[in-house]
């Protein structure tokens, strides 16, 4: 068996983790200066 | 026989250095930025003699770990490896130097993570550079994309959801990367850069090879944002704080041509990228709008640190350009524009910071008499736009001058005129600048008597820590320009990938 597929599979599930705690680190920013994670109300209020 | 450590210092220390930084912010905060600096400083250093040494030695390669290259990873560095490596360094050498009173004024209480993400970042784009895999590649370009959402998402009012925005975009870009390397990995069993150009030409046939070219080149478009992929940098570099955008701007974009220049005519051929389909040829029409479009909607802008923005998607255009042309003079071209765009985007961006850090709105404007406040930072705005348009001295107009013989070259007359129009237009989106810094009389001055102490200066000028990079960068300007023949003759000749 050909260890290299599962390694690389490994790697990029804990690459692709870490993306997704970054995003959910953002989201949680955005909702505390927004008070919403609508995207139509978040470009109303900045337009303001 | 013992191999040269240096390319593995020039990544390690700095990802070590990101890491111990945080702990001893724990101890003692204001030894971080000396330590940061001292780290970039070893890279930056180690950079100069890897360059020294694969010009007279040859090509170095280090292998990770002490496995052969097929199956280990494999750092390998050429002289465009190194030009760029060090283009990176230095540059990011100076913009931590400036970088200290900037984060003092805007997020003093997270300096600490600022520096540790910096360093990151570094690392990342230094590592993208450096390796010889391309598995790994993928790697260190999320490392550096990572650090760079959280950099930017400590900025001003837009800044979170930009970032968020430019997140989702680059991850679909890295997808597309990822795929594209699982594709290559299905057809040939190998990760390794040098093994896959041994291995595809036979392969060039096939589907899978066509669709993993296709994939890489969407995706690393994305990342270095050409044209019409653009569309997350404009609002996540002008939100983002100026000392990270002094940073990203100049650097990740450089570094995704870099990768695009790698794989298009090293682990492909030249010949498969150019004849076997046309996707030099679209590079470059995708490029010759990613010009026009990005220097029309910077004349459009009111805020200087946006209408630079745009200016920098543009120049993106000018090094696909080159990439696209795909002979020998758009090439230099290209590889020259990667190290002067840096130069000036560096320039440029520590400018906009060192405005604001004196609390000037960044409105075009209201800029009126600035250069008395601030007589040096203005020189230095003036070279850097002056290389942007395409004047002698400055080193922008060297790489014009090669891309334009490289358009004459592939008798495509049109990137002649788009290249020259580029230049008008952006003549007149700097002197708008210049000329309300220098020239308008300030709106008191209308109404007072007639002034008497124009020539006086009233002295006001950015901190020494920016003033100084940011002098620095300008002189660089300068003498990269007057130096261009030497570093043609003796770097970018020996970087243009063979077959040139």
């Amino acid at each position: 068996m050909n260890p290299l597929p599962h390694v690389l599979m490994l790697t990029a599930i804990v690459v692709m983790v870490s993306t997704f705690g970054v995003a959910l680190a953002l989201l949680l920013m955005i909702y505390r200066r927004y008070q919403t994670l609508e995207e139509d109300e978040i470009l109303a209020l900045r337009r303001k | 026989m013992m191999a040269s450590p240096f390319p593995i210092l020039i990544i390690v220390v700095p990802l070590i250095s990101s890491f111990l930084i945080i702990l001893l912010g724990w101890l003692k905060k204001n030894l971080c930025y000396p330590f940061m600096v001292a780290a970039l400083a070893v890279s930056a250093l180690s950079s100069l003699a890897i360059l020294q040494e694969v010009i007279h030695h040859g090509i170095l390669h280090y292998h990770l770990g002490n496995w052969d290259p097929p199956w280990g990873i494999e750092y390998v560095i050429d002289p465009l490896n190194a030009f760029v490596l060090v283009i990176v360094s230095v540059i990011s050498l100076l913009i931590a130097i400036a970088s200290k009173k900037m984060v003092e004024r805007e997020f003093p209480h997270k300096a600490v993570f600022f520096y540790c993400l910096f360093l990151l970042q570094v690392t990342g784009l230094l590592g993208i550079v450096v390796t010889g895999d391309v598995f790994n590649l993928y790697v260190f370009l999320e490392i550096a994309s990572l650090a760079g959402y959280a950099l930017i998402a400590i900025g001003e009012d837009g800044a979170p959801f930009a970032s968020f925005n430019y997140m989702i975009y680059g991850t679909i870009g890295a997808c597309f990367y990822l795929l594209s390397v699982g594709y290559l990995y299905i057809v040939t069993g190998s990760l390794n850069m040098a093994d896959l150009s041994r291995l595809l030409p036979d392969l060039y046939s096939s589907r899978v090879v066509l669709m993993a070219f296709a994939f890489f080149v969407v995706g690393v478009a994305i990342k270095m944002a050409l044209f019409p992929l653009h569309v997350w940098l404009p609002d996540a570099y002008t939100y983002a704080p100026s000392s990270v955008t002094s940073l990203v701007a100049p650097l990740t974009t450089k570094v995704g041509a870099y990768v695009m220049i790698r794989i298009m005519y090293t682990v492909f051929e030249p010949n498969f990228s150019k004849v076997a389909i046309p996707a030099a040829t679209i590079l470059s029409w995708v490029a010759f709008f990613a010009i026009l479009f990005g220097c029309i909607l910077a004349l459009g802008q009111k805020d200087l640190k946006r209408m630079l923005v745009y200016v920098l998607i543009a120049e993106v255009g000018y090094i696909a350009l080159g990439v696209g042309l795909g002979n020998r003079n758009g090439l230099t071209g290209a590889i020259l524009h990667i190290m002067n765009d840096a130069l000036m985007m560096a320039c440029l961006f520590l400018i906009v910071g060192a405005i604001t850090y004196k609390g000037w709105p960044r409105r075009i404007d209201r800029f009126i008499g600035l250069h008395k406040k601030m007589p040096v930072t203005m020189a230095a705005f003036v070279i850097s736009a002056l290389s942007v348009i395409g004047i002698p001295p400055a080193c922008g107009f060297f790489s014009k001058w090669y891309l334009v013989l490289g358009a004459i070259d592939a008798k495509q007359w049109l990137f002649v005129a788009v290249l020259l129009i580029s230049s008008l237009l952006n003549a007149i989106l700097f002197f708008r600048v210049i000329e309300r810094a220098y020239f308008e009389p300030g709106a008191n001055e209308h109404n007072a008597q007639p002034v008497k102490n124009k020539t006086k200066f009233i002295w006001d000028e950015a901190p020494l820590s920016m003033l100084i990079p940011t002098v620095l960068l300008a002189a660089g300007i300068l003498s990269v320009g007057l130096l261009s023949g030497t570093i043609i003759s003796e770097v970018i000749q020996l970087a243009l990938p063979a077959n040139f």
